[in-house]
């Protein structure tokens, strides 16, 4: 069914898809960062914010951008050095986190961190390559 | 020259026209082919299969062109959708020009979400003030407890806190665990006390309410509590009201935003209040040494080793003690409290000292409390149960305590000063003067 919308109605529209697109980017974002810092200082964060109520509004503003979709234009560059050095600081980075969590469970923690770092700088450097292979 | 009229001249003609003719007619009526000839069935089938794939190509021919004519038609479709969507996307594409407005608008939603958080849900834990906070209850024995930068540091109970009125000394809120009756086969009534090598019985010989509920004040009802947030100041209050003897009394801990001291003030009212004799603040410090004013330190030797064996239950009856206790009285106290754990043994020094203050010092996390009252008679150190009491007199009323504590401490003593000095990330100054500082800063 195709409902007819006025220019006006469409525009405001289309502004409001891509907003609740951003909103929710921006959420989830500081959600998993928010998550983050729990982690490390709980009676902190838990102190000043209640997180299930987060979740809550993270997941309605997901639903919002699945329902009312916006098309982007498909970026068509290939994976550079930059986005090797970013890959590769975001699985250090990992795996300083997994490791600063679980030093307390002795040797194992170093293994399971490195495999932690290693696992993601691999599956991102997956993802990226993977979509120029697509387009090709 | 004769006249003959040859006999084929005449014939000739006649045959010669007669054949033309007939050539005339073969041409208009061509002879018979030999497919006018009968055929035989293999012929006959030839022929239908022949007329067959005619027809066949006839209309594969007319869907061919029928076809044609509708692939056109949806080609003609195909484009009008096509630039149809073309369309949609250029005026999809005009519509996110304005990406000023969607910043702008998201971020509005954003702080509108967590205006909306913070306002209408409670966080799931409560935020304590720094650095120093107090979280009082009313529950038995009426417990609080010292935060401080948000964890745990230490406790001041009305179960350890004392008072003397009329000349008997007791607890200020007794603790309705601490003792128990039970019954045996006969109706004979026991208290029960669990300490920590044995579980004793006594025959009960006075009023039931004598014995369970100890202390001036006893019942969690009588504990009301107050709290009061200003600018800079929280002042939390544990009152106690609807006593027998000692009608009703107060405990309050004035704390200060940012700063690592507070106060503790204790009142109270009774028939004949001139009464009223010392009140001790009943402090529970864990694993902590003692530095006095004059040097000395006193280490904390508490112990507590858990025994290879149960609990015993004991009665104790006429100056005599017994373990033969009967089946029903067993089952009774085991109801009130557990005969199954293991024993300890708890050891532990005690001081009774008058110094002019006492740092409680934890060489673990480099913490001191320090503990001052202007009027103080006495204090009780009690390492056996880790119970530190500051003992107030009455003179219209009681001083105040001090409390401060400061983390990453070093504490030296200066001999030529005679005082410790206390050095830390916030302070580096000696023990009287930072205390005097606190007093006249909190009056």
């Amino acid at each position: 069914m195709k409902l007819h919308l006025s220019e006006k109605e469409r525009y405001i529209i289309e502004h409001a898809k891509h907003t609740f697109n951003y909103v929710f980017q921006i959420l989830l974002i500081l959600f998993l960062l928010t998550l983050l810092v729990q982690q490390f200082y709980p009676d902190f964060v838990n102190s000043k914010i209640n997180i299930n109520w987060f979740m809550i509004v993270v997941i309605v503003f997901g639903a919002l951008s699945i329902i009312f979709p916006v098309t982007h234009k498909k970026e068509d560059k290939p994976a550079t050095k930059k986005d090797l050095f970013l890959v590769i600081s975001l699985g250090i980075l990992g795996a300083i986190i997994i490791f600063l969590k679980l030093r307390n469970l002795g040797w194992i923690s170093y293994v399971i961190s490195a495999l932690g770092g290693l696992i993601i700088i691999l599956l991102s450097w997956m993802i990226l390559t993977e979509k120029d292979g697509e387009e090709k | 020259m004769t006249n003959k009229k040859t006999p084929y001249t005449d014939d000739y003609k006649e045959r010669y026209e007669s054949h033309m003719r007939k050539k005339q007619q073969q041409r208009q009526n061509p002879l018979p082919t030999k497919s006018d000839a009968p055929i035989t069935p293999i012929e006959k089938v030839e022929k239908i299969i022949e007329k067959e794939v005619k027809e066949s190509e006839k209309i594969i021919q007319e869907v061919k062109e029928k076809m044609a004519r509708l692939e056109g038609k949806a080609v003609k479709e195909i484009t009008k959708i096509e630039e149809e969507i073309v369309k949609d996307g250029k005026k999809a594409e005009e519509f996110i020009i304005n990406q000023k407005w969607v910043i702008i608008g998201s971020l509005l939603v954003i702080i509108l979400i967590f205006a909306g958080i913070y306002l209408f849900t409670t966080p799931s834990v409560k935020a304590k003030y720094t650095p120093l906070d107090v979280v009082i209850s009313n529950l038995s024995g009426m417990p609080s407890s010292v935060y401080f930068d948000g964890k745990n540091s230490f406790g001041l109970t009305g179960f350890e806190s004392k008072l003397t009125y009329n000349n008997k000394q007791d607890r200020l809120f007794g603790n309705e665990q601490y003792k128990k009756i039970v019954f045996d086969e006969q109706g004979k009534a026991y208290s029960v006390i669990s300490l920590d090598g044995e579980i004793r019985l006594e025959p009960l010989t006075t009023n039931p309410d004598e014995v369970t509920k100890i202390g001036w004040f006893s019942n969690p009802s009588q504990i009301s509590l107050s709290e009061s947030i200003s600018w800079g100041k929280k002042q939390v209050s544990s009152i106690l009201s609807s006593g027998a003897e000692v009608n009703s009394a107060e405990l309050t801990y004035s704390l200060f935003k940012g700063r690592p001291y507070m106060k503790v003030e204790f009142s109270a009212s009774a028939e004949n209040s001139s009464n009223l004799g010392d009140f001790a603040f009943g402090l529970v410090i864990q694993n902590s040494d003692i530095y006095l004013d004059n040097g000395t330190i006193l280490r904390n030797d508490n112990l507590i080793a858990t025994l290879n064996k149960t609990v015993d239950t004991v009665i104790y009856e006429n100056g005599n003690s017994s373990k033969n206790i009967s089946e029903t009285l067993e089952n009774a106290v085991s109801q009130e409290t557990d005969t199954s754990r293991q024993a300890r043994k708890r050891s532990g020094s005690s001081y009774n000292l008058n110094p002019e203050y006492e740092i409680f010092y934890n060489q673990n996390t480099s913490r001191a409390i320090i503990v001052y009252s202007p009027e103080s008679a006495r204090y009780e150190n009690l390492f056996l149960w880790n119970v530190f009491r500051v003992y107030i007199p009455y003179n219209e009323g009681y001083s105040p305590l001090y409390l401060a504590v400061l983390d990453n401490t070093q504490l030296s003593y200066d001999e030529q000063a005679g005082d410790w000095r206390i050095t830390s990330n916030k302070i580096d100054e000696y023990a009287r003067f930072y205390i005097n500082q606190i007093v006249s800063e909190l009056g």
